[in-house]
């Protein structure tokens, strides 16, 4: 691998690869930290680095485990029983191939999003986007932590009922 | 834990656990009901792959391709720096050692040599905090068994080396750095150098933690690894460096005593038994131990602590949650079964 090739598989895959590492990491700033990291990290190991494997799917798997470590490093309690891989990088090598997927995806989030109520909707955001504890949500918003709970739950409920039959085609498609 | 304090609703505790806000109690509830039945796996892996998914909502910050790319080449292809930073810190480790044994007095402090019309300057702490003032105007709380030494270095025409003020430090301390963007202010230990030109922040570089902590109260701060690794920090913002995977990050800041050498005082805000146990061990260099606490979910605290000596902290938490709270020289042992 020499400048130019680092230099364009940089620019072919540094977008998708921050919107994969949001999905973990919320947080821009963080995601684009992390897959800059990823790279680095790449062009130092190049030498090591086989041939033969794609090199796309070498970028996914490093910024999930950089994501898994970031995520595990800053919640306290993680169980590695529970962040098993459930498929996540086949999905994020699929919808991320093409803009089209991605917008798509977004619209169908977005619309799950549109769908709860405007509280719910609030507590899961500052949750989810915002990276708020219940304890925080529950004082911004001058609601019980009980309530902030109710809420998270019937959000993330919905979002699954509405992106379930989703990931089913995603995971389809990527078998055939 | 009791068994009525077991949660029921697993879409609760699910979201609880993936949205970071579930115990450790929790986590091992939900790992043993997903594992019981392979139904419980799939609705947990639905819930997870909803919650993962869910990420990727529409209004994304653009992501500036260019601009990314001009950083990571910047520090990739950049010309290797003329002076590369090890720095010698092990001969003031001995320095320190020695101040510490021959003085009575906690504090050390001398003058090596007149340099720029700045005097260097050699600070010791051992069991007390002590607030110095460099001649640049600069304020340092330094914490207990730390210590510091501040080089002011004088611009080199021939290197094109611009003038600096330098701060060895070793331990942790709370930096009021008087703003001069003709000579950067540079702390260096094992690990890190910062830079900075006018700024307060704190500095954990304790040898005996397994990270390094930069948390940012005012202006910015810039951090590098000696591997080259940086980052940039804004107020309110930590830099976390692990030691042994050579891993800088930067996260918002959430400990509200970054401070408290400086403050005197320690705030909880219904603050774990775990949270609790690194504020009082890094007030008082201490090490703090639990045993047998099966259920800490009651040990917790609200409020400020405004000069409170460790032993009344302790006699606090003796009668507000009924454990036993023992001192014995560096070390402090809390035992008992459960918080009242």
């Amino acid at each position: 691998m020499d400048k130019m090739h680092f230099e364009q598989l940089f620019r072919t895959h540094f977008e998708r690869l921050c919107s994969f590492a949001r999905q973990y990491v919320a947080d821009q700033d963080t995601a684009q930290d992390i897959c800059q990291k990823v790279f680095i990290r790449l062009w130092e190991k190049r030498a090591e680095m086989d041939s033969g494997r794609s090199i796309a799917s070498y970028l996914f798997t490093a910024v999930k485990n950089r994501c898994l470590n970031h995520i595990r490093d800053h919640k306290k309690y993680r169980s590695h029983l529970l962040d098993v891989d459930c498929g996540d990088i086949e999905i994020g090598l699929a919808i991320t191939e093409d803009h089209f997927a991605v917008a798509e995806l977004q619209q169908r989030i977005d619309a799950a999003l549109n769908t709860l109520p405007p509280k719910c909707r609030e507590v899961f955001e500052l949750s989810r986007y915002e990276q708020k504890k219940y304890k925080e949500i529950a004082a911004a918003l001058e609601i019980s932590q009980k309530t902030v709970e109710a809420h998270m739950s019937k959000a993330i409920k919905i979002l699954r009922d509405h992106l379930g039959d989703y990931l089913c085609v995603l995971l389809l498609l990527n078998m055939l | 834990m009791p068994d009525q304090e077991l949660h029921r609703d697993y879409p609760e505790l699910m979201s609880r656990y993936l949205s970071g806000n579930a115990n450790d109690a929790e986590v091992q509830q939900l790992e043993a009901w997903v594992l019981e039945d392979p139904e419980h796996r799939q609705q947990f892996t639905a819930f997870k792959k909803a919650w993962i998914l869910s990420g990727m909502a529409g209004d994304q910050t653009k992501v500036d391709v260019e601009a990314q790319w001009q950083a990571t080449s910047a520090q990739l292809f950049k010309e290797p720096k003329a002076v590369k930073l090890k720095p010698r810190a092990r001969s003031y480790r001995w320095l320190s050692i020695a101040a510490a044994a021959t003085m009575v007095a906690a504090i050390s402090i001398w003058a090596l040599l007149q340099w720029s019309g700045e005097r260097e300057l050699y600070v010791a702490t051992t069991d007390q905090v002590q607030s110095v003032e460099l001649p640049d105007g600069s304020i340092i709380t330094l914490n207990r068994a730390s210590s510091l030494r501040y080089t002011p270095v004088a611009a080199n025409p021939e290197t094109a080396q611009a003038a600096q003020r330098q701060v060895i430090l070793e331990g942790d301390a709370f930096f009021e750095v008087q703003r001069d963007p003709a000579r950067p202010f540079i702390i260096r230990n094992n690990d890190l150098e910062i830079e900075v030109l006018g700024t307060s922040f704190y500095v954990d570089g304790r040898e005996n933690q397994p990270e390094l902590q930069i948390i940012v109260e005012s202006g910015s701060v810039a951090v590098r690894t000696a591997s080259s690794d940086s980052l940039t920090l804004a107020a309110g913002q930590k830099a976390i460096y692990e030691k042994a995977v050579d891993s800088l990050y930067r996260q918002p800041n959430e400990d509200p005593n970054f401070q408290s050498i400086k403050t005197k005082t320690i705030t909880f805000d219904d603050s774990t038994l775990e949270e609790i146990a690194f504020a009082l061990s890094r007030h008082y260099g201490v090490t703090i131990v639990y045993s047998g606490i099966e259920d800490s979910s009651n040990c917790i605290l609200d409020g400020d602590y405004e000069d409170y000596s460790l032993e009344e902290i302790l006699a606090f938490l003796r009668s507000t949650w009924g454990i036993e709270a023992v001192r014995n020289g560096d070390r402090v042992v809390l035992s008992g079964t459960v918080c009242q």
